[in-house]
């Protein structure tokens, strides 16, 4: 069920005012589980089965880990959870381009073998569910966190259908504990959560699928067929479209939890102003990033030896946060580039030492972080390209400056005002809130910003549905 | 030990959110009955998007009818000649509408004789190239109907987002004929676009309103669409130059090769699919829709009746309409000489119903 369907906002209403008319924490809590499962099973009903299994099995090791003094078995009992949830991962999301990789090593040596075709559909959000509920089982293990937990909390933890299927990674620790206490949204949550959700939906709705997607679908179709003009204003429009698609499905979910009272955490926070590559992944999918440092990086031993195992750490990291988003070399190139970006990024200001004081200098400032912009769209490339082929006809592309423009003028004008407009308010808005910067604003502008989002919502709506972006991860 | 992750509740702005939330819900309410009121002005009619959706409902409704299903197959001129109210009224029946624009109603024919479930009428708008077959989007719409599980009809999430979304559009001119609000808002408000005269209901069947349009620009461009071929029009040419020269092109057209349309193995593979239907208990009619003027002088000499139609309705078992060969039926005027005008679908239906005999009994 998308968050930009009359379907959701039916559900959303019938849900909403079902749980305010019940009084009873524990029924309202059965509530919220309930339609999380609806919601789940609207795509796919048998799939739910999956997710259940997963979650009962991740709730009886944690409690059988948080029980257990003796660290050898708890060390077993862990590995259990790790196996089997990312065995699950692995079957649906991995099965078949392993095997394609299989049978292309094969064929390198001269092997022929053909298996039958496994037609695997990937169940939607597993990579977000699996991990949310990994986050338990690791942290019931280090004894950050309990693991006596009920099952009703357990489940709707990992289910809550706000962050079900795109996230944001929301950790245990983050929503355990707020299932403990009675939630009923405050008037200023409610506001707050209604006024993202709208928000959310503008960003989806208006800008990345009107003003972005047309522009990247043309030019990533026949990317043989265009100039550089044309491959650059889809560059540019796909680091528009991802970020106004991705972020605004974390703002609904926000919004959506907290218009049931709870809270999620924040997961972009304007990340085309980031000065460096480190400083964007602390804006960018941050739920994501936080969660591969401190389960992954960190494990591996994050930065506390040598160089070289950092760089290691740093790469194998951001390899495995590539491959995170789908089974594709293409991921895993973008996860490797950022690694390397890091690394370097790493590298340099090691060399530079006390003498990395740009943030003083507001031109050098800008340069910084325009400049850092620039890479991270033109690393979008891997990211939206399907396979090498239409990669290397999109970066050749961006040199063909004697094809004359072949996308609609107005179209890649407005598409291009509208990112640069975006890297503009970033920039302005770089260390500060949304909610700080809404507040500012005076009632009459708060209420023209909602109207005009909820008008342009209107304006843009009744063309093809499409799915967010990151339902496929 | 965690890092801090900030979240937006520990932020929460606290601000007069009523007025705030109900300011911007009246101003969209205003904006979206301002733009509805300057359509209604211009002319403008809701209508629902004719989507492969809305057709796979009623594909799958008309397998779930049974014997009460009066399933019409064919393209626009069915599409826009018949009222199924008054067809539901008349007949008893339920009327389901799967004709599609511009399409050789055979595929959707073939899949609805291969269909075990289809025990009803089947009323087929007939064109003289029908048995030529060939795949167009019918063929992919009626492929992909087979490809779906029998429970279709189990109200999925998709099934329930494209009933409301129908739903919605069917309250509001800005969504007329699957526009966006904002192609409405640019053309159809700001700019004199051309007026709707066409209009899709919810069951599929339309409305056309030939005194919207301009006449006989839209007849000649329909001539000249049945026409085909490569000829070039004359440039800025009056309405008596142009009418005498779609006149020369007609007597230019040649019949088709009825060895190849009408072969004794296509007719027979006709028949087998009627045989179907009735071995079911169903009941196959075959109409030839009315066409008017120049679409007509056309039509007769590209298909004459003798190599065509005739012989079709000597070979097939299925009842057969041709509209010349009915007083009630022979004298509608299409405007643009292939569509009958919406104020002409009841008096239609209702000879048609008569013509073959479905009258509820």
């Amino acid at each position: 069920m998308l968050f930009n369907s009359l379907t959701f906002l039916i559900f959303f209403v019938l849900v909403f005012i079902l749980h305010r008319l019940m009084s009873s924490w524990a029924a309202q809590k059965r509530l919220l589980l309930l339609a999380s499962y609806l919601f789940y099973a609207a795509w796919n009903p048998p799939y739910i089965l999956i997710l259940l299994f997963s979650t009962m099995l991740d709730w009886w090791l944690a409690r059988v880990i948080w029980r257990c003094e003796d660290d050898r078995r708890r060390r077993k009992l862990l590995m259990l959870s790790l196996l089997s949830n990312l065995s699950l991962l692995g079957f649906f999301k991995y099965g078949s381009f392993l095997l394609a990789n299989f049978q292309s090593a094969l064929a390198t040596f001269g092997i022929l073998y053909q298996p039958p075709a496994m037609d695997i559909v990937l169940p939607v959000g597993i990579s977000f569910y699996t991990f949310a509920s990994l986050s338990y089982t690791i942290d019931v293990y280090r004894r950050e966190i309990r693991g006596d937990w009920s099952f009703l909390d357990y489940a709707l933890f990992v289910s809550f259908f706000p962050h079900l299927v795109a996230g944001p990674i929301v950790r245990a620790y983050q929503l355990l504990p707020q299932m403990t206490v009675p939630r009923r949204a405050s008037a200023d949550q409610l506001g707050w959560g209604l006024v993202l959700l709208v928000i959310g939906l503008w960003s989806k709705v208006v800008m990345a699928d009107n003003i972005f997607a047309p522009i990247v679908d043309w030019v990533y179709e026949k990317p043989a067929a265009y100039g550089a003009l044309d491959t650059w204003s889809a560059v540019l429009a796909f680091a528009g479209q991802i970020y106004y698609d991705f972020s605004g499905y974390s703002l609904c979910a926000i919004g959506i939890a907290l218009c049931f009272g709870f809270e999620f955490p924040d997961n972009f926070r304007h990340p085309y102003a980031a000065r460096g590559f480190s400083d964007f992944w602390r804006r960018w999918h941050i739920s994501l990033s936080t969660w591969l440092r401190d389960y992954l990086y960190v494990p591996l031993g994050g930065n506390r030896s040598s160089a070289w195992l950092t760089q290691r750490n740093l790469l194998l990291t951001m390899l495995i946060g590539g491959l995170w988003h789908g089974a594709s070399w293409m991921f895993v190139l973008w996860g490797g580039l950022h690694g390397m970006y890091l690394i370097i990024e790493r590298a340099w200001r090691k060399r530079l030492g006390g003498r990395w004081t740009l943030r003083r200098n507001g031109f050098a400032d800008a340069l910084l972080t325009l400049g850092t912009f620039l890479v991270v769209a033109l690393t979008w490339i891997p990211f939206r390209a399907p396979d090498w082929s239409v990669l290397s006809q999109v970066v050749s592309g961006l040199f063909r400056w004697d094809v004359p423009m072949r996308l609609e003028s107005m179209a890649a004008l407005v598409s291009l005002v509208a990112i640069a407009a975006t890297v503009r308010w970033h920039f302005a808005l770089r260390d500060c809130s949304l909610e700080a910067e809404f507040s500012r604003w005076g009632t009459v502008a708060q209420t023209a910003t909602v109207a005009v989002c909820l008008i342009a919502i209107f304006l843009c709506s009744g063309g093809d549905e499409r799915a967010f972006i990151y339902f496929q991860f | 030990m965690h890092s801090s992750i900030s979240s937006s509740n520990q932020r929460l702005p606290s601000l007069a959110w009523r007025p705030i939330l109900l300011g911007a819900v009246l101003m969209l309410i205003a904006f979206v009955a301002a733009m509805e009121l300057r359509l209604a002005a211009k002319g403008f009619h809701p209508t629902v998007t004719d989507s492969e959706a809305l057709w796979q409902t009623e594909r799958a409704r008309a397998r779930s009818l049974g014997k009460r299903a009066l399933i019409i197959v064919g393209a626009s001129r069915i599409q826009l000649g018949l009222n199924l109210e008054v067809l539901r009224r008349l007949t008893g029946l339920e009327p389901v509408q799967l004709a599609l624009d511009g399409t050789n109603p055979l595929s959707v024919f073939e899949g609805l004789a291969r269909d075990s479930n289809i025990r009803g009428v089947v009323l087929v708008d007939y064109y003289d190239f029908m048995l030529a077959g060939g795949t167009d989007y019918s063929h992919n719409y009626e492929k992909r109907f087979e490809s779906l599980p029998i429970n279709y009809s189990f109200p999925d999430y998709a099934k329930i987002e494209s009933y409301l979304s129908q739903r919605w559009r069917w309250m509001l001119r800005s969504y007329a004929d699957g526009a966006k609000p904002l192609t409405t808002l640019l053309i159809r408000i700001f700019s004199n676009a051309t007026p709707q005269y066409l209009v899709t209901l919810p069951n599929r069947s339309r409305l056309a309103d030939y005194q919207q349009v301009e006449m006989p620009d839209m007849y000649y461009n329909r001539v000249i669409r049945i026409l085909g071929g490569t000829f070039e029009r004359p440039a800025q040419a009056t309405h008596t130059e142009l009418q005498r020269f779609i006149e020369s092109q007609i007597l230019k057209v040649e019949p088709h090769d009825d060895k190849i349309f009408m072969s004794q193995p296509r007719l027979e593979y006709l028949e087998s699919l009627i045989q179907m239907i009735r071995n079911r208990g169903g009941q196959v009619v075959f109409v030839v829709m009315p066409t008017s003027g120049m679409a007509r002088d056309i039509e007769r000499r590209r298909y004459p009746r003798s190599r065509f139609w005739d012989r079709l309705a000597a070979q097939i078992s299925a009842r057969t309409i041709h509209f010349e060969d009915f007083p009630a039926l022979r004298d509608f005027v299409c405007p643009d000489g292939s569509h009958l005008d919406y104020r002409d679908q009841v008096r239609f239906t209702t000879a048609l119903v008569a013509a073959a005999s479905l009258e509820r009994r």
